[in-house]
């Protein structure tokens, strides 16, 4: 087990070698300098002060050297500095992070449970209404646009009806307000784009626990354990839901990308103080260092997330040994 | 062969009517320039934001331009980023496949981790880094989708290579002396289609989310062209009192994405009847 770790350890290093390695491809290949935002709107700038600009930011020499400068450095967990501010990137990131890993965390949490749930209850009654209905949905959430979605309840339940706040984390008044309330504030904010976030993962895993319990619940040992009378929800949640765990989780770790990726579109909609915002507005701004180090983090949270996802196998497994 | 597999299709509700849909919408976005009740670009700033009637039947925009209209040529962006994406991404994805299934050694370990490494990384942000460093514009937009969205069907297609070369016409086709490339595109091609059919009509849908998000977030297809993606960003300005604006493109949205994915899950019970799940 322990060997196990440590190898799969290792080998998150080359794999962000290759991920930050596209990531300053994709950068240094792209027309224009990240300076160009500074400099064209300046008529006053002389060729000179352009150059010298370059210099400071080392982006006057050649690109495989500028990458293993960075590479270097961030093995030292240097980032460098941002291109708009001057500060840290590490710090920056670090400030947003804790917003999106909430986020996150919390979508997929809801995606996990009352995916579960709604599989079983699909699978144990099959081809009834309930069931019917939660084939709609899984269609419907596969193929509606999120985005849209959180325009639309943005409008219904937030303009229309008041019930919940549209934007940000936290409420104008947050520093007046006593600690329960405060939290209570925080979990209103998260309402909608947790939601949102979790809407095409929950279709997703709702159908392949559906199918994956449906397969389970054919097997022989759940009529032996129908048989030996043991009552069917502890036949459900003990015997069958263990063994069909197996290929959820799989699509679980599967998820992480996406799920990442969806931060930068929901934070940017509902105006969440997290990193897929930054990444945006570091995007619109062409702040190298800034994208470079959020592509970087953002990547070894999906890592650490499918490493997680392989641990658990072990857990819902007890076949599954690592060596 | 191709009969019964119509006819198996024919049988197939769900996916008659998203097949059904998906003719439609062909036809609508090819006859648009017929069917349009006005120029989708001409403004009429006299008629701003009106609502649904009888001479708008989805109401106007904020410049008085006809939704309907609007709508009707926004099919045709989002069926040719769909149709060109995934043209793009299906070659690439099966190409890669096949290559590192029946090659083998460095191939497959080299093809392998570059997916792994493109499964890794939040797509979407690579998505939104090219197109905003790049220009924004339909067919960078095309581009990029079909470039980043190819690494599942490679990898389901090396499994199916993986499986289909030790069979026995593999291995007669390779005792006759045939060239790699024949019997790579010629034998084991053929019998992977299947996987790559399906994947390339569920495909299409999720190109055509992903460019409504780009135009959405402004990366996208750029104003006065009419997107779904775009019609959506404007719609949001006057979301007050313009609900028709926020309402219709993401009903076509949602339809059009939802009818490729029925045709695509009606092909798999069609052409691939071990997997029912």
């Amino acid at each position: 087990m322990k060997r196990y770790l440590l190898r799969r350890i290792l080998l998150i290093i080359p794999m962000l070698f290759g991920i930050s390695l596209l990531t300053f491809g994709v950068l240094h290949l792209s027309p224009g300098k990240p300076t160009d935002v500074v400099t064209d709107l300046n008529t006053k700038m002389t060729l000179e002060a352009k150059q010298k600009l370059m210099t400071l930011y080392g982006l006057d020499k050649p690109w495989h050297i500028q990458y293993f400068n960075w590479f270097w450095r961030m093995l030292k967990l240097d980032f460098g500095n941002s291109f708009k501010d001057d500060r840290a990137v590490l710090s920056k990131i670090g400030e947003r992070l804790p917003a999106t890993l909430l986020l996150n965390f919390l979508s997929l949490s809801l995606i996990f449970m009352l995916s579960l749930y709604i599989g079983a209850m699909a699978a144990t009654k099959k081809n009834s209404f309930f069931d019917k209905f939660t084939t709609l949905f899984v269609y419907v959430g596969y193929a509606v646009p999120t985005f849209w979605i959180a325009l639309l309840l943005m409008i219904l339940l937030g303009l229309k009806c008041g019930l919940l706040p549209i934007s940000g984390l936290r409420s104008l008044n947050y520093d007046e307000l006593t600690g329960s309330e405060k939290a209570l504030d925080i979990l209103k904010h998260l309402i909608l784009p947790v939601s949102v976030m979790a809407l095409t993962g929950l279709a997703a895993l709702t159908r392949y626990c559906r199918s994956s319990l449906l397969e389970v619940l054919h097997q022989d040992y759940i009529r032996t354990a129908r048989a030996k009378g043991l009552p069917e929800n502890k036949v459900l949640w003990k015997h069958a839901f263990r063994n069909a765990l197996i290929p959820i989780i799989t699509i679980l770790g599967l998820m992480l990308p996406e799920l990442i990726g969806g931060s930068f579109i929901f934070e940017t909609i509902f105006a969440y103080p997290g990193m897929g915002r930054l990444g945006y507005e570091a995007i619109l701004s062409r702040d190298y260092p800034l994208l470079m180090g959020i592509g970087t983090v953002a990547a070894f949270l999906t890592l650490l997330g499918n490493l997680i996802a392989d641990l658990l196998y072990a857990f819902a497994d007890p076949r599954i040994r690592y060596r | 062969m191709l009969r019964l597999y119509i006819k198996r299709l024919l049988k197939n509700k769900s996916g008659v009517f998203g097949l059904g849909l998906i003719v439609f919408l062909l036809l609508m976005a090819l006859a648009a320039p017929l069917l349009v009740p006005q120029d989708p670009l001409q403004q009429n700033l006299k008629e701003r934001l009106q609502a649904p009637s009888l001479l708008h039947w989805l109401g106007t925009d904020d410049l008085g331009r006809d939704l309907l209209s609007r709508l009707i040529y926004g099919s045709r962006v989002s069926l040719l980023v769909g149709f060109i994406a995934v043209t793009l991404s299906t070659l690439l994805g099966s190409f890669v496949g096949l290559c590192a299934g029946y090659l083998g050694k460095w191939v497959d370990s080299a093809c392998m981790r570059a997916v792994d490494i493109l499964l890794c990384f939040p797509t979407f942000f690579l998505i939104l880094m090219v197109i905003a460093f790049l220009e924004p514009n339909i067919a960078n937009v095309m581009i990029i989708i079909g470039l980043t969205s190819w690494t599942g069907l490679a990898r389901l297609v090396r499994a199916e290579t993986l499986s289909i070369k030790e069979r026995d016409f593999v291995l007669a086709a390779r005792a006759l002396g045939l060239s790699t490339k024949r019997i790579l595109f010629f034998h084991i091609l053929p019998s992977v289609s299947a996987p790559i059919i399906v994947s390339a009509t569920l495909g299409v849908g999720n190109a055509i989310l992903i460019e409504s998000s780009l135009s959405f977030l402004g990366l996208g297809v750029q104003p006065p062209m009419p997107s779904w993606g775009n019609i959506l960003t404007s719609g949001k300005d006057y979301i007050h009192f313009a609900w028709w604006l926020s309402l219709f493109p993401g009903l076509a949205l949602l339809f059009t994405v939802l009818a490729f994915n029925l045709l695509g899950e009606g092909l798999r019970d069609v052409l691939d009847p071990r997997d029912q799940s």
